[in-house]
Parts: structure tokens; C-alpha cells; sequence
């Protein structure tokens, strides 16, 4: 299995200690890093999040050897192409090859559409457009194109990427019309830490289907799932640190959540979340849930949200080091 | 009297490193170029933005190699000179610039260009440069205004932004240090009139950089600012053992820089002293600071005591020159000229 980190913050970590924990991830024996992009969160209070992750990967990249960095996800409407061809290709260059784009449609609410002055409506357009202007000017000596909303005259992108064919790209997505475009392209699929087993399996079904239809080898496709996970000395002191935080997050921002669980409000209890969505527990019942949702989903390549809502960086630390000691190597094996 | 920018003591030189670009193959040699500028002592190293056809010659993606370099130094000052507004959001460079700031522990300084020299990139953004100065100084506003307030929002003709916070909070309070590049008499008054100290291109004489300074103090003046900003003044440098040694292991490498890499200086030499192929001995009287260690450090005593530079950057990493023959110049200059000029220690940060 190959196991990332997600590297969201905590709810008091500084980008400094964020950096480090990338560093630290590579020590003990994470394959890769993932970083997401959001903008404007006053209630983050600026702490906790990197609104250009292309720059945090430069930066983690310089600073480790082995390990990936993903990018989950760039939002690709909010910026022109040309621009993520030429950042992307550079970030390919620095690093040898070790970042994955992970790519969006829309962020968190349509707040980033208006600052950055794009039309809500014009997203799923210009995201399409993007998507093949970025594959083209990666994979193309020169190219042009000629779409709705970006004209290109016949152009050569500097640098070129030493990732062959090109750097790899990760679908984050939900929507039908979204997967659909993603698995027309053969693009693995990211699938949110917020969705329930249950809902994993249905997703990965249908995406499966749709990579069948459109061609490829779906069983070739790794699709990364995300769960979040809080490993704790007991199983008590796990339940003890997350029911407050998680169903508070559930009840201050839970829309977002429940879009993923695809459940109204009154039927999410920490129960259901801590049984089908989360891994929480002690070493040994995080291992056994890992091992257990191996055999129910798609689990080849996992990644590890740690840091999360109200938890602190000491405690997400401790918790990543008793994953990383007692869980991670029976993943490997 | 409103102040802006960083205030420097009369006499002492800052010395900074302009990086050109090279084959993509050796990205990672501008990094290592800025680790060497680092402990040769350099005050910061700085890159400028360029796209398509001309993206060998600078950098499409200067933010992103300030990051690397960001993590490979720890005291060095960098960042851009500039950074193209005309070609991105005012937030998005905001946002990285801030991230930048974060990243560097502080050592952000954020140089801004107008438009590109040449059409094809805004072409290819579909951001035309002519009559761009409307949308530059807007960006600029928006830019400022999302480093230094809390929260703002923006009403103009090209950009409305609802209220909005931008994060991270950038280190350096209220801003990382803002340079408008001026390769032009109009962004110079640009510079002059909103209080930016400007950087002034390799392409001019003394006596033009005399007539600049002139111009820039006197507008700087009448907008209300006080003189205490500095004009950085970029030069091309290459050191050898005498004077004659450098001219001519320079010769071939520069006069193919012009030709091959570089047509808008090309353009611009020819605007100056008409067609046909550039004149090596003119050129690099003018303009170049070619020779040996001694004559370079008098040549750079009479910008400062003649002209009253007081910023330097110095640009060495020519690609058409062997790395050798490069890294070779750098370290004569580092340890050769650099002492026999009036140095100042690289100060931290104005504010």
C-alpha cells in the first residue's frame, strides 16, 4: 500500500511547523505529501492553510529526496493555463519528477470565483479548457488552441517537464459531470476523506465503470482515498479527544461534509462518522480498520489526514508518530 | 513627509545578484547559484519573470524557484525584479508573495514589472500590454492593500473584489519591500509618484542612470516622498584576471547573448546606436562592467560617487558563457571587488 499524508493544518499550527511535518513525513517512511489550496479563511485566522500549495511544494521538495508531493488541488478556473503549465513544468523540473497535480473545479464557495473575478457559471467551461490547454502544453512541443474563453496562438511552454509523458494529474471531484470528464481522460480519481466507506465503494464503482466505458484499463488507474485518522494510546482517549471536535466541525461547517456523506443532518452521529468515515482508535483497531477497508475498497494508495478541525499540532504529531511506528508497517507489508 | 520602502545610509553599497535564466536542465543551478551568492555574501538575489520564446532568457515561474531558493538559504534576501502584474491576479500574487514571505522567514523583496517586453506572452494570456499602465497601477493597489490590511475590497475599472482577507499574513509589516521596474521614462515617474524605489535596467550609461536618479528624485520630491529610497541599478559583470583577458573571454558569449537570447536588449541597443550587429568595444564601455577586479571596483566607486547608486545587482550567469568561466567571475567579484568597494552589511528589513 502506498500511504500519504495529508497535510492540512492543525488548529494551531504555523506554516513553519506544517513544513516540518512534510520533512518528518519523509523520515518515517510516508510516500508522499499532500497539500491544498484555499484562499480567504479569516476564521483560520491565516494559521493553518497554504493558498499557493505550488510554492509549499517548491519549498518541501528542496528540503526532502524521496518523497511526493501532491497538490490536492490546484482550482484550476481561478488561474490563466498558461501560467500552470509553465509553474507546474517548474515544479517538475526542481523536484525530478516527484509532484502529482491534483485538480479542481471549484473551491469551497463561490467566494474564490468572484475575487479572482471568474463567472460561477463560466467554471465548468474554463476548468474543461485548462485541463486540455495544461495536458497539451505539457505533453506538445507547440501547440495552440482556440476555446471559449482562452484563445492561444501557437506557442512553445518553457520548461519542458522531465516527467514522461508529463507529470501525473488527480481528479478531486464530485460531481457526475466532473468524474465523467475525468474518467473520459483515464485521470485517477482523489476521492474526499468525508465520504463513507459505503460511499467510497459506490464511487469507486461507478468510476470504474466510467473508465471502462471510456476505454481504459480501470484496474491500471490507482485512485487515492483519503480518510481521516487519529490514532491514540486507547481506544477511550481516541473517542475522548474526537466526538467534541468532529461534530462540532459537523455543526459549525458541516454543509460541505454532508454533500459527501450524502445524508441529512439528523442522521450524523460521531457513532456513524467514527465507524464509516473515520480511523480513530489505538494502533491495533486503526490497523485492523485499515486492513478490514482494504478489503471492501480500493486501498492502494491511501492517504492520511492527521491534522483537522480543533485538534492541535501536538496532538496531530503524536499521533502521526504512533501511526508511522505501529500502523504504517503493517500497511507495507 | 510620507515614507516608503527601505532607508540605507549614505555611502554604503547593498549588492545583489539579478539570475539570468538557462536551459531548464539547470534550474537547479540557479538555486545552487543562490546558495552560492549566500556565502559570498551577496545582500539578495532576485529573478525577473519572463514567458514562451523568452522564458530561457529569465523565468516563467520566478515565485516558484524563490520557494526552492528559499529553502536551500537562510539569510540571503530574495525575490523578483519583477514580477509581471499585467499577466495574473493581483490576489494570486498576493497570496504568494505572502506565502513567499512566510516561507523565507521575512526575506521576501517584491519587485514588479508592468508588462513583458515582448508581445507574444500577452498575447498568449490575452492581456494586451499597451495601455496596460491602467491595470498595473490597480494591481499594484489591490497587491498592497491585500499584504497590509486585514481585510479589504476593491472597486476599479479592471478588478472588483469583493471584501476579503488574504492569507497568510505576510512576515514583514506592512509589506515585504515593493520595487517598480523601470526600464522606461514612464514607469520611472510611475515609480516616483507612488513612492516605490525603482530598478533601473542594464542598458544605461552613467550619464543616463545620472539623468534617471535626477528625474526620480526630483518627481519622488513633488509627490510628497522623502529621498530616502534607493534606485537599484542593475549592471552586466564579468571579472577576469586583467582587463584585457576579460574583454575577450567575454566577447563572443556576450555579443551571442544579445543576438541569440536576448532581442529585446538587442532592440534596444539598436534604438540607441542604430542597425547592424552590436558594437562589443561600445557596448561594454557604456554599459558593462567588464575588466579586472580593480577597474571593475572603480568603475562601481564612480556609479556610487557620480551617480549615488547605493543598490546594485549585479547580473554574472550569462548562458552563453562557460560555468566555469561564470562561477570564476562570480568569486573574483565576491572576494576581489566586493571589498574594495563601500559595502554595507545586508541590512534586514525597512518598514
Amino acid at each position: 500500500m502506498n500511504v500519504g499524508l495529508y497535510l492540512t493544518g492543525a488548529a494551531d499550527s504555523t506554516h513553519e511547523a506544517l513544513l516540518a511535518q512534510a520533512e518528518e513525513a519523509e523520515r518515517v517512511g510516508f510516500d508522499s505529501v499532500w497539500l491544498r489550496e484555499r484562499h480567504f479563511h479569516p476564521d483560520h485566522e491565516g494559521r493553518n492553510f497554504f493558498a499557493s500549495p505550488f510554492l509549499a511544494a517548491a519549498f518541501i521538495t528542496s528540503r526532502t529526496s524521496r518523497i511526493r508531493v501532491g497538490i490536492g488541488a490546484r482550482i484550476l478556473p481561478l488561474d490563466h493555463p498558461i501560467h500552470l503549465a509553465e509553474a507546474g513544468a517548474t515544479l517538475d523540473v526542481l523536484s525530478g519528477g516527484r509532484v502529482d497535480f491534483g485538480i479542481a473545479r471549484v473551491g469551497e464557495n463561490d467566494l474564490y470565483e468572484r475575487a479572482f473575478g471568474v463567472r460561477v457559471d463560466e467554471t465548468r467551461e474554463r476548468f474543461e479548457e485548462t485541463l486540455e490547454i495544461l495536458m497539451r502544453a505539457w505533453t506538445e512541443e507547440r501547440f495552440s488552441f482556440e476555446g471559449q474563453h482562452f484563445v492561444i496562438p501557437e506557442v512553445s511552454v518553457y520548461p519542458r517537464p522531465v516527467s514522461d509523458p508529463r507529470p501525473s494529474i488527480f481528479l478531486v471531484g464530485i460531481t457526475p459531470g466532473t468524474l465523467a470528464f475525468g474518467a473520459a481522460r483515464g485521470l485517477p480519481l482523489l476521492i474526499a476523506a468525508a465520504q463513507s466507506r459505503g460511499v467510497v465503494a459506490e464511487t469507486q464503482e461507478t468510476y470504474r465503470n466510467l473508465l471502462d466505458d471510456a476505454g481504459f484499463e480501470a484496474e491500471d488507474v490507482v485512485c487515492p482515498v483519503n480518510r481521516f485518522v487519529y490514532v491514540a494510546d486507547t481506544n477511550a482517549e481516541a473517542e475522548r479527544d474526537m466526538r467534541e471536535t468532529l461534530m462540532g466541525f459537523i455543526h459549525r461547517d458541516g454543509s460541505v461534509i454532508r454533500d459527501f456523506l450524502k445524508l441529512p443532518a439528523s442522521e450524523i452521529t460521531y457513532e456513524l462518522l467514527a465507524n464509516e468515515v473515520c480511523i480513530f482508535g489505538d494502533a491495533e483497531t486503526c490497523r485492523e480498520r485499515l486492513l478490514e477497508l482494504r478489503e471492501q475498497i480500493d486501498l492502494r494508495n491511501l492517504i492520511c489526514t492527521f491534522n483537522y478541525f480543533t485538534v492541535d499540532q501536538d496532538r496531530c504529531r503524536a499521533s502521526m508518530q504512533r501511526f508511522s511506528e505501529q500502523v504504517l508497517p503493517a500497511l507495507a507489508a | 513627509m510620507k515614507q516608503n520602502g527601505s532607508h540605507r545610509a549614505a555611502g554604503d553599497l547593498s549588492v545583489g545578484l539579478f539570475v539570468l535564466g538557462a536551459d531548464a536542465a539547470t534550474h537547479r543551478d540557479v538555486v545552487a547559484q543562490a546558495c552560492l551568492a549566500e556565502e559570498l555574501g551577496f545582500a539578495n538575489v532576485l529573478l525577473a519573470e519572463r514567458h514562451l520564446t523568452h522564458g530561457r532568457l529569465l523565468h516563467p515561474s520566478p515565485f516558484v524557484l524563490v520557494a526552492a531558493i528559499a529553502a536551500q538559504t537562510s539569510k540571503i534576501r530574495i525575490g523578483t525584479a519583477g514580477r509581471i502584474l499585467t499577466l495574473d491576479h493581483p490576489i494570486r500574487v498576493a497570496e504568494d508573495a505572502a506565502t513567499l514571505d512566510v516561507l523565507s522567514g521575512g526575506r521576501l523583496e517584491l519587485g514588479v514589472t508592468r508588462a513583458s517586453l515582448d508581445g507574444e506572452a500577452h498575447a498568449a494570456f490575452a492581456s494586451p500590454a499597451n495601455g496596460s499602465l491602467g491595470r498595473f497601477a490597480e494591481a499594484l493597489e489591490i497587491l498592497v492593500a491585500a499584504l497590509s490590511e486585514e481585510s479589504f475590497s476593491y472597486d476599479g475599472e479592471h478588478f472588483q473584489i469583493p471584501q476579503v482577507s488574504v492569507f497568510p499574513r505576510p512576515l514583514q509589516r506592512p509589506h515585504p519591500p515593493i520595487s517598480v521596474v523601470a526600464v522606461s521614462r514612464e514607469r520611472l515617474l510611475f515609480a516616483a509618484e507612488h513612492g516605490y524605489p525603482p530598478v533601473l535596467g542594464a542598458l544605461a550609461t552613467a550619464e543616463d542612470l545620472q539623468e534617471s536618479f535626477a528625474v526620480y528624485y526630483r518627481t519622488l520630491a513633488a509627490a510628497g516622498f522623502n529621498g530616502g529610497l534607493q534606485p537599484t541599478v542593475n549592471r552586466f559583470v564579468y571579472i577576469s584576471d586583467t582587463d584585457g583577458s576579460a574583454r575577450k573571454e567575454m566577447e563572443r558569449a556576450f555579443v551571442r547573448f544579445i543576438a541569440d537570447f536576448a532581442p529585446d536588449l538587442r532592440a534596444a541597443l539598436e534604438a540607441r546606436y542604430g542597425d547592424g550587429p552590436v558594437d562589443y568595444d561600445r557596448v561594454v564601455e557604456d554599459f558593462c562592467l567588464f575588466g579586472s577586479p580593480t577597474t571593475v571596483a572603480a568603475r562601481i566607486r564612480d556609479l556610487q560617487e557620480r551617480v549615488g547608486v547605493r543598490r546594485l545587482l549585479v547580473t554574472v550567469n550569462f548562458p552563453t558563457l562557460p560555468l566555469d568561466l561564470c562561477l570564476r567571475s562570480m568569486e573574483l567579484f565576491a572576494t576581489e571587488v566586493l571589498p574594495a568597494v563601500n559595502i554595507a552589511e545586508p541590512v534586514a528589513v525597512p518598514t
